[in-house]
């Protein structure tokens, strides 16, 4: 008699998609008390000790539990006081919205022999993971539980995961669970305290500009980030331009107009610089001290990461990194692209990469370039540094035709493919020569490059060579007559406010948030009213009108992960966006950083620390519980402080948000 | 054992060193406990130049009168001369130090996120590096961001050259910059203000700069503690002033159309 086994997966995309891998395409839907979500019946054989199975199929919605304070706490924010919510008893329990969800799971776990789990694989996967089995273990103790491990949703690869499943990782899941305990009691004490005590104060502090009341939220990551766009922002508001002083050296030779740039490059003296040109000048004639022509390469790209594609989606894709992830998402779903969050940059060399790259090879755009790699041009990646040890680098896994994808669709797919056959091309190859001549007291230098093969360079146009020029020749010890020497004089520019990109790496170097949830905590400082964004080019429009509000989300960074959410995040999409805080998003770093806390809130350092603790749970170095007690203790001494020195911030406020910057 | 060091003794050992003859009455204190201590030649000479090399040339009693210490010749600011070559050893101190190869700004940014402790190693934060090398589309360049830029906050990337105010002991000024790198010349605490510093003849003048060599410009080392503690405490803030001076000349050359830009 064959078994029944329960399978679950985080969304029902992907649910679906797993059904008609294992199922060859023959299964039967039926409803659940949710209506976005189904189960999927059929048989498959999961081979020994399983064998042949009936299977259902389905799936939760993102996290299934919730933790939270006991009712009486969630509702009234001047009771308890919140500094006690270091303290109070948690609960973790079923919201209301997710119990047809947790219903579906307890009644199927009834009478089958096992429980696959078939949530992402990452942390916060696996702890969806956990919170399924507690579930279906509720209703039938004596289930076995395993996990399956996979990272994209093509047929061969989904197969094999069903018949080599593992088990859960429990210390991930403990790490998760420290993770979203600890971000709500900090979340909800600070956000609590400070909109408590802002709020009295009036104005845009007590009501937003659409009349709602203003909560002023706190979280461990939004923080560190806004800060970073405080920070910037100074840093271009004070920023003074300075004149400085630099010396050309240019000569013709062979109808070629060489320039020799100054070893100094550029001096903040005038009367330096003129003493030097002088020299120069009075010497009349210039002399080759090294000539050098060497092989040189454009390196090809490394495999790609989520923060890479985030990055490139504002620089060459016209959308953000919150529009670009969603839409990578959807790919994944479709089984068209592995899974696109991963910190990994490097394949496992056991990977069939030729296999993926003939896939394309039907393509009219880059077709012939796969088939040329296939044909034996085929390199072996660049391995980078980074391996998150669960998601191989982002790649097209199955060839997609543009005519089955929408316009964003396509443009994303393109650059992952394009991206993953620059990876496994070639290094674009030419010839360097650098020129070095002294001129007076002082070296010169010119370079230039001839591009032999362009090898990736021609499936890549996100990339080019533009340094590269033809040097006529020049041989050591010749001296010559330079046809003319000028002194330049220029200015320095101050730094532009950040981009998305340039947030987005600042937070990754940081270990401000995981490549998963980096675009929702950007996306959340928008929707606080904390920073807003506008075109980079050019400041039409600098309005301050925030973001529309998205939907109510608690005041924690929960992660956002209901079923098909649509990623809508700023219309009329064109181009890099630039970052400006409104003036409660200074205040609020402003008046942190005059508290002085040991290690400030706007700075990445606490939030880091935290990330490192959990990578330390997860690989058995430190308890949960360790962990729980000692951030708790340290954010409640920071708690305290702030409440101390509360009129600081006040102050801040008043300043920033009340008086229009003065004091 | 050896008989103890005499007076001409101790001044010859000195002057051997490329110091200036010190005035007797600077020495015999010295030599008088060195002879006490039955110290030998060589500890006093250490002692006598330690205690020079800390003091402020310009006092009396520090340097002899006869022969009479080496001094700038009179017209070393002329900026009238191209070119021109020091016909004596000169030994002058510091008392400015600035790094030309730097904005102004760019320091007082340095300054600033040491004062603050962000630079600390360990501590990865970053500033992304300006803005033109960011946005060449290479990603290579792009995912070394991190990397790249904590590093040049860390050692301050390249630096110099630097130029240096200087004075001998008759309190004449000049300044000089590095023609070519000198080691020992940096930012305190790596050079203090009031390191004496040792030109010697044949170094090059023009148009009223030395023109500082390894060759010809030996750091005998070495501070004026006064001036050097107020030096340091008044960096950032001297800095600060200077680019705000800057900029206010700036706009007054430029007529006033910036002037909003005040508030």
């Amino acid at each position: 008699m064959p078994g029944k086994i329960l399978c679950v997966a985080e969304k029902n995309s992907i649910s679906k998609a797993v059904a008609e891998h294992l199922s060859g395409g023959h299964f039967q839907t039926g409803n659940t008390g949710n209506p976005y979500i189904k189960n999927y019946t059929f048989t498959f054989d999961f081979g020994p000790p399983w064998g042949s199975c009936n299977v259902i199929m389905t799936s939760v919605s993102g996290h299934l539990t919730s933790t939270k304070f006991d009712d009486e706490y969630e509702r009234n924010w001047e009771h308890p006081p919140p500094d006690a919510l270091f303290d109070l008893p948690v609960r973790i329990k079923v919201e209301d919205d997710k119990k047809s969800i947790s219903d579906n799971i307890f009644n199927n776990a009834r009478g089958a022999r096992a429980l696959f789990i078939w949530t992402d694989c990452d942390r916060e996967g696996e702890h969806i993971g956990g919170e399924v089995r507690s579930e279906a273990l509720r209703q039938n103790p004596n289930l076995e539980v395993r996990r399956a491990k996979f990272s994209n949703i093509e047929r061969a690869h989904i197969i094999h995961a069903a018949k080599h499943p593992v088990n859960l990782d429990d210390r991930q899941i403990r790490a998760v669970a420290v993770r979203i305990e600890l971000d709500l009691r900090i979340g909800y004490a600070f956000t609590r305290y400070l909109t408590n005590s802002l709020r009295p104060l009036g104005g845009p502090l007590s009501v937003r500009p659409d009349g709602a009341r203003r909560v002023i939220s706190f979280g461990l990551c939004q923080f560190p980030t806004l800060g970073f766009v405080v920070d910037r922002y100074f840093r271009v508001q004070n920023f003074k331009p300075e004149p400085f002083w630099s010396i050309k050296v240019t000569h013709k030779r062979d109808d070629i107009s060489v320039v020799f740039n100054w070893k100094r490059n550029r001096l903040f003296d005038r009367a330096v610089v003129v003493i030097l040109f002088e020299r120069c000048i009075t010497a009349k004639t210039a002399k080759v001290i090294k000539v050098q022509e060497k092989p040189t390469s454009k390196w090809k790209p490394l495999p790609l990461t989520t923060v890479e594609l985030q990055k490139n989606a504002s620089r060459f894709l016209r959308m953000n990194s919150h529009e670009a992830m969603a839409v990578a998402e959807g790919l994944y779903q479709k089984g068209f692209i592995s899974y696109p969050r991963t910190e990994t940059d490097r394949f496992d060399p056991g990977m069939n990469l030729r296999a993926l790259v003939e896939k394309q090879t039907p393509d009219n755009r880059w077709g012939g370039f796969a088939q040329n790699l296939v044909n034996g041009a085929f390199k072996q990646p660049r391995q980078g540094r980074h391996d998150d040890k669960a998601h191989p680098p982002i790649h097209p896994v199955a060839y997609c035709s543009p005519a089955n994808l929408n316009d964003k669709e396509r443009r994303v797919y393109e650059f992952i493919t394009r991206r993953f056959l620059a990876c496994c091309s070639d290094d674009a190859k030419g010839q360097a020569t650098d020129v070095d001549i002294q001129y007076g007291d002082e070296f010169f230098s010119a370079h230039g490059v001839v591009v032999l093969a362009r090898n990736y360079l021609d499936v890549y146009p996100y990339e080019n060579w533009t340094n590269s020029s033809t040097l006529p020749k020049f041989t050591r010890n010749e001296v010559f007559e330079p046809t003319e020497a000028m002194m330049m004089e220029g200015k320095t520019t101050g730094p532009s406010y950040l981009t998305e990109p340039d947030l987005i790496a600042l937070m990754d170097a940081n270990g401000i948030g995981t490549d998963a949830t980096m675009a929702e905590h950007i996306n959340t400082i928008k929707t606080r009213d904390y920073v807003f964004t506008r075109p980079k080019a050019g400041g039409g429009g600098g309005n301050h009108a925030p973001e529309p509000a998205r939907g109510g989300r608690g005041g924690r960074g929960q992660r956002g992960r209901s079923g098909g959410e649509g990623a809508a995040a700023r219309g009329g999409g064109g181009g890099v966006e630039e970052f400006i805080p409104s003036t409660l998003g200074v205040a609020l770093v402003d008046g942190y950083d005059k508290m002085d806390h040991e290690i400030s809130l706007s700075k990445p350092f606490l939030r880091k620390e935290m990330e490192l603790k959990m990578k330390d749970i997860c690989e058995g170095r430190l308890a949960g519980d360790i962990m729980l007690r000692e951030s708790v203790r340290q954010y409640k001494r920071v708690f305290e402080q702030s409440k101390e020195r509360l009129d600081l911030l006040k102050a801040s406020c008043r300043r920033y948000v009340l008086n229009a910057g003065r004091a | 054992m050896a008989n103890p060091p005499t007076l001409a003794q101790l001044t010859h050992s000195l002057t051997t060193q490329g110091l200036p003859t010190p005035h007797p009455s600077f020495l015999t204190p010295i030599l008088t406990i060195g002879i006490q201590k039955k110290t030998p030649l060589a500890g006093v000479t250490a002692t006598a130049k330690l205690r020079l090399l800390c003091a402020d040339l310009c006092l009396p009693g520090i340097l002899a009168s006869t022969p009479p210490p080496s001094v700038l010749p009179a017209n070393i600011t002329d900026v009238k001369l191209a070119a021109r070559k020091l016909d004596r050893d000169v030994v002058v101190q510091v008392l400015d130090v600035e790094d030309i190869g730097k904005s102004k700004w760019e320091q007082i940014e340095l300054l600033e996120s040491e004062r603050k402790g962000e630079t600390v190693k360990g501590r990865e934060i970053i500033r992304v590096v300006p803005n033109e090398e960011n946005q060449q589309p290479s990603s290579a360049a792009t995912q070394s961001i991190g990397t790249q830029a904590a590093g040049n906050a860390g050692q301050g990337g390249k630096e110099g050259p630097y130029k240096l105010l200087m004075q001998d002991c008759k309190g004449n000024r000049v300044y000089g910059f590095e023609l070519t790198k000198v080691a020992e010349i940096g930012y305190p605490p790596g050079m203090r203000i009031g390191c004496k510093i040792l030109l010697k003849r044949g170094s090059q003048v023009a148009r009223g700069m030395v023109l500082l060599e390894p060759e010809r410009t030996v750091v005998l080392g070495g501070k004026i503690e006064e001036l050097d503690k107020a030096w340091r405490e008044g960096w950032e803030q001297r800095l600060r002033e200077q680019v705000d001076k800057e900029a206010r000349e700036r706009r007054q050359g430029n007529g006033d159309e910036d002037l909003m830009d005040e508030n």
